[in-house]
């Protein structure tokens, strides 16, 4: 009994940061955010929030980065307008980048046109569609 | 379930480095006869850090040594100075803000976790430096990669967290920038305890209010629960507004409480780390300056040296800027004096540019809801003017800081409209917090001599 005295003095004494943090918790969604990060992956979690081939491609550029090796950094174009994630997601600091690689996202034209990307002249004709999903293209050039 | 225990272990990394007590005698002599408590503490100690990061992030040094370096002395603080570091929290209130700011901490890197989205900016400016760090590339490497048109310290502390958790994921390194927004806040509102027209009994309570308000009202992120635009989405403006905060402390110090060489020391490091962050910290620190010299009744010899270590300063980081970039043009000012300038000024472009400014101001307010408080507090000083005796200084921030604002949109060559809608509520949001002190000293003036004392219900 005195123990539960004391257990209720204690919330009584505390009832107003006790109501603050609910509050906040409450506010911030803290439980649902606490579900979610425990039941879904960071990789789930990234491809929510960057997409997986459409908005910036998280998904894709992850995919082509687990699965092919590059001696250069690939050129990687959005066609949305998104910031480029490319120097984050894909490309590996130490290395330079070159044309030999391209990264399309979001591009729904004809696959053998004439691109003008970054300032290069690219004719997609010179190069080999490796891997595709959607809307997004990786293509390697022909030596 | 890895990832929770991630975030604790990193909220409980962040704690025991932050709130290690170095060494008594230290912190006496910098807050001399000022009442300093552990929020304050941890002010100094993340200036001492962050200036440590900012001379190492030049060297090729791992991350990883510094960071069990920092970790060494941290724990062999406790060790020596643990009685103190008990003496600190053992205060009632002080245990209750505590854990009210570790489950503070918790609930947003909860969010913040869950919630991975990033600014625009991020990954055009600060994510790939960070990576560039992350990746263990040294400063030098940030030419090739990326240009050298920012600062990079916020960068440098971002990979500096991500490579040193148990999880090497990105949004580690944005917790910190939590933790450092938290602090600032949790050490302004804890000003009160040293205010003796706040109630004894309500001190608390009104400590709690004032994080709350402030934390709510520095960001409409916050009001609607998001947590992932321009506070936590790797902008670095939320590092900006925390340095701000604590600057005005010391600053409120200085002036108020005393004058000790030591502490002034302290409001430069702090004030000389906002360059290294983004480009406008160059003009914050430049105002800082101008108050200090103007505001402060120091010696003018100490006025002189203080201005001329500013000077100094500047001149490091425009001088290490242009060696490593290799279109040498950082700090040209080219851009701000361009062709249209003139034509922009001595015509009525200009009224109708200011109309505009004028509008998005009052938008963005609303977007950084302090501004509110702010612009209702202004004209009460102005017709009260015993109110404002203690914190001109602010005043005169303000004051520069509005004609910086109308300078920036007044001459910028790109669309005006775009400029104002993507930028004018973060310019607003980092300096926002240079102002809260103003907000508490009111208050604080205004328990003492009420000033509607002659109204009707009295």
């Amino acid at each position: 009994m005195r123990k539960i005295l004391v257990i209720n003095k204690f919330f009584i004494k505390n009832i107003l940061i006790l109501l603050i943090i609910m509050s906040i918790f409450h506010h911030q969604n803290f439980f649902k955010n606490f579900y979610e990060i425990m039941t879904k992956s960071y990789n789930i979690r990234m491809l929510i929030a960057h997409g997986d081939c459409s908005v910036r491609g998280y998904g894709f550029l992850n995919y082509i980065k687990q699965n092919y090796k590059f001696e250069n950094n690939p050129v990687v174009y959005n066609f949305n307008k998104e910031p480029n994630t490319s120097a984050v997601w894909i490309h590996n600091v130490f290395k330079k980048k070159s044309l030999n690689n391209i990264i399309l996202l979001n591009y729904s034209g004809d696959k053998k046109k004439e691109l003008k990307i970054q300032d290069h002249n690219i004719i997609l004709s010179n190069y080999n569609l490796i891997y595709n999903k959607d809307s997004c293209f990786y293509f390697s050039k022909n030596d | 379930m890895i990832e929770v225990f991630n975030i604790v272990i990193l909220l409980v990394m962040f704690s025991l480095l932050f709130f290690s007590p170095l060494s008594k005698r230290f912190y006496n002599n910098i807050y001399k006869n000022y009442q300093y408590n552990i929020f304050d503490l941890a002010t100094l100690n993340l200036v001492i850090f962050l200036f440590i990061l900012l001379i190492l992030s030049f060297s090729n040094i791992q991350t990883q040594k510094i960071f069990y370096f920092v970790l060494l002395i941290s724990m062999t603080s406790y060790i020596y100075n643990f009685s103190f570091f008990l003496k600190l929290i053992n205060n009632k209130n002080i245990k209750k803000l505590l854990f009210f700011f570790l489950v503070f901490n918790f609930v947003i890197y909860i969010n913040l976790v869950n919630n991975l989205s990033l600014g625009w900016d991020s990954f055009v400016h600060w994510l790939p430096k960070a990576y560039n760090f992350y990746s263990g590339a040294s400063y030098e490497n940030l030419v090739n990669f990326h240009s050298l048109t920012y600062p990079h310290l916020g960068s440098y502390i971002w990979a500096f967290f991500w490579k040193n958790s148990l999880l090497n994921f990105e949004y580690n390194g944005r917790l910190f920038f939590v933790f450092i927004y938290l602090v600032s806040i949790f050490s302004i509102s804890c000003t009160i305890l040293n205010l003796k027209n706040f109630n004894k009994k309500n001190k608390f309570i009104f400590i709690i209010l004032f994080i709350l308000l402030i934390f709510f009202f520095s960001s409409s992120d916050n009001i609607i629960g998001s947590v992932n635009d321009h506070l936590f989405g790797g902008y670095q403006e939320v590092l900006i507004f925390s340095l701000l905060v604590m600057i005005s402390k010391i600053f409120y110090i200085i002036k108020n409480k005393q004058s000790n060489n030591l502490l002034i020391f302290f409001l430069f490091l702090c004030s000389s780390l906002l360059i290294w962050i983004k480009d406008e910290g160059l003009i914050y620190l430049i105002f800082i300056l101008l108050i200090f010299i103007l505001h402060t009744d120091i010696k003018k010899k100490l006025k002189l040296f203080y201005f001329f270590f500013t000077l100094i300063a500047i001149f490091i980081q425009i001088f290490i800027e242009n060696y490593y970039s290799n279109t040498h043009n950082y700090f040209h000012m080219s851009s701000f004096f361009h062709e249209s300038l003139l034509k922009q000024i001595f015509s009525f472009e200009i009224i109708d540019r200011s109309i505009l400014i004028i509008k998005f101001f009052l938008i963005s307010c609303l977007k950084t809801p302090l501004w509110i408080f702010i612009v209702f507090f202004v004209p009460i000083f102005l017709v009260y003017k015993k109110l404002y005796s203690n914190f001109k200084y602010m005043l005169t921030f303000l004051l520069m800081n509005i004609i910086f604002l109308f300078g920036v949109y007044i001459q910028t060559p790109h669309d005006l409209n775009f400029m104002l809608t993507s930028s004018m509520h973060r310019l607003l949001m980092q300096t926002s917090g240079f102002y809260i002190l103003m907000i508490i000293l009111c208050l604080n003036n205004l328990i003492r001599e009420p000033i509607f004392k002659n109204s009707i219900n009295s």
